[in-house]
């Protein structure tokens, strides 16, 4: 899944019209848009909204290795030589406040020019003020902090479009979705290249093993430390020939009666194993 | 799949973490010569990135980073039990470096800390200040690549070369320098030491191939091993870790017959044995990585709080090795 953040809506508007995502009504508290591959959320505006929302967004199901999340929105910097809808994946995260850095892994080949963000709890107007990052923002700091209790720091992304040089008072709505809409298709494009090479092919038991296994467990009377062995002993003879269903079968029918006994059939099975 | 990972990653040292305090140091700026495409990041302390909880060890792998760091505390540690100590009363390691080049399936680092980063410390001058210090209360045997490779470095930062350079000053410090890399030609104009080991992990290809990965084959490890001989350095050879994998015997029989018909066993100076061994708590962590080797899966026996093949399974093997290796080399020159 790719889960995207946005702070305003006109900023989330470009993917919700390109990519044909459809409001899910089932929550109250924040706007949630969907597709089979993509859930966006408006967070609202601040570190703090940001911390929440993506919060209330990952603890409502489960996350996986591949899945990613990417908060997008627009800028401000104070440099001039930028240009306006440059788009910039951040490398380096400052919490003005507290002065914390925050640093998401850049693992991946992308298309993107890097820079730091510094992420204020106002507004900044003033373009002569001194400036850590080469960006500023209002929630990328709060964002980070909460998806990374959720996903690894190569999991986490955050592309900021410039579209002012600290005046905001002339950016109008319409502005900052077109600012966006000619990113959206580049971002996921690239989301997807990403996700599909994290997508997990881990091989592990099948349902039908771990049945079996806990099914021995308890027919063998065994330990919790016994058990543990068990299981990596499994696993190593799984990972040399692919099933362990054969070798479990006979020690499905068998009921200790003491631990004793189980231990005897422990130590067999070990033999067997290994 | 290896394609695949090539486009998608970025490529090794694509960004180059620096701390603050570090930014103006000499050898900061030597080693920046080598990464001009590097995108450079300000940090302010290397823990701040090295050491956050929520990394993936395995993927960043495919594309380390390069951390810039001063080190401050902890310059020289007393070695560790699981080391051996060729008999040295006072055995120390020290850290210029953390993690390395290669990525090596069984490699304890992964279990020892949360980041694949490698991180170097450019401030080498402080902890020669560290070493000479205890140098005043006594002689010291120092090993300083053991949580990496230096000498596989060497090219970009030259430290093989530097503690060379201590070394020749400090005749009560003997240092052993530790690689699986065949990289002697980046030092072999310096003067050979007395008191300097080059030691070498040595291993049969078809476990360099499937379990060392990004490392020198045994043929290209071997010539710079000549070369070191040749030039009259004393050159330490290291069967360890023995992995127990399928036909082991047959390999090991093959490298060490291999590797004495292309080096002269008397020219060695010794030759540690030893099988894979880790502690618990880092083969746990092992194992979270690398969910699927089937060589971290093996079902070791854990005694004081090591993780290794059982007593005759470990007993079988050096046995097998040191009688192996016995055929070139003399019984006292061999450590198990
Ligand atoms: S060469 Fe040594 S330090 Fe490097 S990956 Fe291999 S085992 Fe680890």
């Amino acid at each position: 899944m790719i889960f995207l953040c946005t702070a305003m809506y006109n900023e989330a508007y470009p993917f919700i019209k390109q990519f044909n995502l459809r409001k899910d009504t089932s929550h109250q508290k924040f706007q949630v848009f969907k597709s089979e591959e993509i859930t966006l959320i408006i967070t609202g505006v601040g570190k703090l909204k940001g911390a929440i929302a993506v919060t209330y967004l990952l603890s409502n199901g489960t996350v996986n290795a591949s899945d990613l999340l990417i908060n997008i929105g627009v800028c401000g910097t104070n440099n001039t030589n930028i240009p306006l809808g440059t788009t910039f994946l951040c490398n380096k995260i400052i919490d003005h406040e507290t002065q914390r850095a925050f640093y998401p892994d850049i693992l991946f080949t992308h298309p993107f020019k890097e820079a730091s963000v510094e992420t204020f709890s106002t507004l900044v107007k003033d373009n002569n003020m001194d400036l850590e990052g080469d960006l500023v923002d209002m929630e990328a700091s709060g964002i980070y902090q909460s998806s990374t209790l959720f996903l690894k720091a190569h999991q986490v992304f955050f592309i900021k479009i410039v579209s002012d040089y600290l005046y905001t008072d002339n950016i109008s709505k319409d502005s900052i979705s077109k600012s966006i809409e000619d990113q959206a298709i580049p971002i996921l494009s690239w989301s997807h290249k990403v996700e599909s090479g994290l997508l997990n092919n881990k091989k592990e038991f099948t349902e039908k093993e771990k049945e079996m296994l806990n099914q021995v467990v308890k027919n063998l009377k065994l330990s919790s430390t016994m058990e543990h062995q068990l299981k990596q002993l499994l696993k190593f003879y799984w990972l040399q020939y692919g099933t362990v269903e054969e070798i479990l079968k006979q020690y499905m029918d068998i009921e200790c009666q003491s631990k004793k006994e189980g231990k005897k059939h422990f130590e067999e099975l070990r033999q067997k194993l290994i | 799949m290896k394609n695949l990972d090539k486009s998608l990653y970025s490529p090794s040292f694509s960004h180059v973490y620096i701390e603050k305090q570090a930014m103006n140091h000499p050898n900061t700026k030597k080693i920046l010569n080598h990464f001009s495409n590097a995108q450079i990041i300000e940090i302010n302390h290397y823990k701040d990135i090295f050491s956050r909880s929520h990394q993936h060890y395995g993927l960043q792998k495919k594309s380390p980073k390069l951390i810039l760091a001063l080190k401050k505390d902890h310059l020289i540690y007393k070695g560790a039990e699981v080391c051996e100590d060729f008999g040295h009363p006072y055995f120390y390691y020290t850290s210029t470096m953390m993690n390395c080049i290669y990525d090596c399936e069984y490699c304890y680092l992964q279990g020892m800390y949360t980041s694949a980063n490698v991180v170097v410390f450019v401030n080498i001058e402080e902890i020669f200040g560290e070493v000479e210090k205890l140098l005043k209360k006594h002689p010291i045997y120092l090993c300083i690549s053991y949580d990496t490779d230096i000498l596989a470095f060497e090219n970009v930062i030259g430290y093989g070369r530097e503690w060379m350079a201590f070394a020749q000053k400090h005749q009560n410090l003997t240092i052993e320098l530790r690689t699986k890399s065949a990289n002697f030609k980046a030092i072999q104009d310096i003067e050979p030491l007395e008191n300097m080991i080059l030691a070498w992990t040595v291993s049969p290809d078809p476990i360099i191939k499937k379990y060392e990965n990004k490392t020198p084959f045994l043929k290209d490890r071997l010539i710079s091993i000549k070369g070191a001989l040749d030039r009259g350095w004393k050159v330490r050879l290291c069967f360890d870790p023995l992995l127990s994998i399928e036909e082991w015997q047959k390999h090991y029989k093959e490298m060490i017959k291999y590797t004495f018909s292309q080096v002269a066993a008397e020219k060695i100076y010794d030759i540690s044995i030893g099988v894979f061994r880790v502690s618990k708590d880092y083969l746990k962590r092992m194992r979270k990585q690398r969910g699927e080797s089937l060589l971290l899966s093996y079902p070791f026996e854990t005694q004081n709080g090591i993780s290794s093949y059982d007593v005759q399974q470990t007993q079988k093997m050096i046995n097998h090795v040191y009688q192996w290796t016995a055929n070139y080399v003399s019984k006292e020159k061999i450590y198990i």
